[in-house]
């Protein structure tokens, strides 16, 4: 069995003022095993949020089912053994630590709430011990600890941020365009970061975002999502090497490069739209 | 030339603090030219172009030159900048969000200076509108225009904040990171589009960016800013191969770059 089983999961969000309701995940079907960085890829729209979201809790689904080690994500069960329970499946990382962090508390602070909240119950003591072995888990320092989130580097506060996503060892950390945000080389430490942490626990993540480079840098299984469904998927260097759907050959081309040409990829773009159309009407 | 600042400073004062931002930074652009602007968040490409356009106030020290179309911006009166921000240059900024009136329908804030500032006809503006939101490709243009930002997406609001650059035919164009929200089909749309107007009429632009692998794609120079200091060109064709600077190297070897074979 998979540390994580989607199957046909299905979410439609109805529009307002009598618009056309919009298929935000339409039947898709993945799994995630144990210790793997499984990403997610696609345009704004396509419903990366959604997946993401529905995985945490965040967003129900209308149909399909979503595991985790078992359990059932799309029940919420009541209580503080259920609350527990669910936040060691999964933790999830979003882009802008300025709106994740509360601005009040020291890293220190809300690394120890996170483990008092969900952790096993321990002692002052150890709870301290936890903290700088966090910190020191994402590469930050017992300084930190006493700092406020606007007392750190965007690249720290992106840090912290994953530091209190690890407080109680889950299963799965669901990354929702989290390195999106940062200059590239705290792009690349937080990618590397990642790898490491990857390595060392053993932990899974299902890594949301628009940048196939990114992707390529850290997961070694890729899903690539069009409107709501998964068009493809498999291991990362075949998806990106020898793309089979044509969505995903025009991501590949649109990704600018050495030769990148624009106008052709509004050509490609209009092609594949075009072949999209009547493959629909058929 | 169409933009050229020569050794401009520029320092913050607040209270009896002195903040130096930029370290005499020189840079042209000439008509027909695409001009790169990299470097990290906080090294000074935002005030670079803020600083050109006069839009900070007297808590800004500049010295140095800034030449817009044969305008000295330096020496210029508020009357004379503000006809120059009107008439030749269009900025757009990275939040879209930010540039728009969030009270007043999208139709209504971008007519509003054809018709004010540039004395064009409301049907006419509307027209030409109606046209520049087709030509960025936004959906139901029409139905755009009467909605408020607030019932955009980021993605296209930035299409409407760069519609309205484009409207008043501009001859340079200062785009801060103007693509960055968007995704690759739609950057390519808009890059496109842009180049259309660079080969067509002679446009230039000045296009900040964090995307490396963007600029060197379609930049004819790009410029390297680290704190407030331009620390290296770099010019066609060999652009990031030729990088010589150690801060450039570590830009260029960080930024993640997709290995392609094979594709369509």
């Amino acid at each position: 069995m998979s540390l994580v089983e989607v199957e046909a999961l299905h979410r439609v969000f109805p529009m307002k003022r009598g618009g056309e309701a919009v298929t935000a995940v339409n039947r898709a079907s993945f799994s995630i095993e144990a210790g793997e960085a499984v990403g997610l890829v696609g345009e704004s729209g396509s419903g990366k949020s959604t997946i993401a979201r529905i995985l945490v809790g965040l967003e129900r689904a209308d149909a399909g089912s979503a595991r985790i080690d078992g359990r059932d994500c799309l029940s919420r069960p009541r209580g503080r053994a259920a609350r527990l329970e669910r936040a060691q499946a999964v933790q999830m990382v979003f882009q802008d630590p300025n709106g994740s962090l509360d601005r009040r508390v020291t890293i220190g602070a809300m690394l120890e709430r996170a483990l008092r909240q969900h952790g096993r119950v321990i002692s002052p003591g150890a709870v301290r011990k936890s903290v700088l072995r966090l910190l020191d888990q994402v590469r930050l320092i017992e300084r930190h600890a006493d700092a406020k989130p606007h007392e750190l580097s965007g690249g720290q506060r992106q840090r912290a941020a994953i530091a209190r996503a690890l407080a109680v060892e889950p299963r799965l950390v669901v990354l929702d365009e989290a390195v999106s945000a940062l200059d590239v080389s705290v792009q690349a430490q937080v990618l590397d970061l990642l790898t490491e942490i990857q390595r060392e626990s053993q932990v899974s993540y299902l890594f949301v975002s628009h940048d196939l480079a990114v992707i390529q840098e850290l997961c070694q299984r890729t899903l690539v999502l069009f409107r709501g469904a998964i068009v493809e998927q498999g291991p990362t260097e075949r998806v990106l090497e020898r793309p089979e759907h044509p969505y995903t050959q025009l991501l590949i081309a649109s990704t600018p490069g050495e030769g990148w040409n624009p106008e052709r990829v509004v050509r490609d773009r209009m092609t594949f739209t075009q072949r999209m159309s009547t493959v629909g009407d058929a | 030339m169409l933009l050229n600042i020569t050794d401009l400073h520029l320092a913050f004062h607040t209270g009896d603090e002195r903040a130096s931002i930029l370290h005499g930074v020189s840079l042209m652009v000439a008509p027909g030219e695409l001009v790169g602007l990299v470097g990290e968040s906080g090294s000074g490409k935002s005030t670079t172009i803020r600083a050109a356009l006069r839009l900070y106030g007297d808590e800004a020290e500049i010295t140095g030159a800034i030449d817009v179309d044969g305008t000295d911006m330096i020496a210029a009166d508020a009357v004379t900048q503000r006809q120059v921000r009107a008439s030749t240059v269009a900025l757009i900024q990275q939040d879209p969000r930010a540039a728009l009136n969030p009270v007043r329908r999208i139709g209504d804030s971008l007519a509003e200076r054809l018709v004010k500032v540039h004395g064009m006809r409301r049907p006419d503006a509307d027209q030409r509108i109606l046209s520049l939101l087709t030509d960025v490709g936004l959906s139901h243009p029409e139905r755009r225009m009467r909605q408020y930002p607030h019932e955009l997406s980021g993605g296209m609001l930035q299409r409407v904040v760069i519609a309205a650059a484009l409207s008043t035919d501009p001859k340079l164009i200062l785009a801060d990171e103007s693509t960055s929200a968007l995704d690759v089909t739609t950057q390519a749309e808009i890059i496109a589009m842009f180049q259309r107007q660079i080969r067509e009429r002679g446009l230039g632009m000045l296009f900040i960016t964090h995307d490396l692998h963007l600029a060197a794609a379609i930049c004819d120079r790009i410029h390297v800013l680290r704190q407030g200091e331009i620390v290296e060109t770099l010019h066609r064709p060999d652009m990031f191969r030729t990088a010589q600077h150690p801060y450039t190297r570590v830009l260029v070897d960080s930024a993640p770059a997709l290995t392609r074979k094979g594709t369509v």
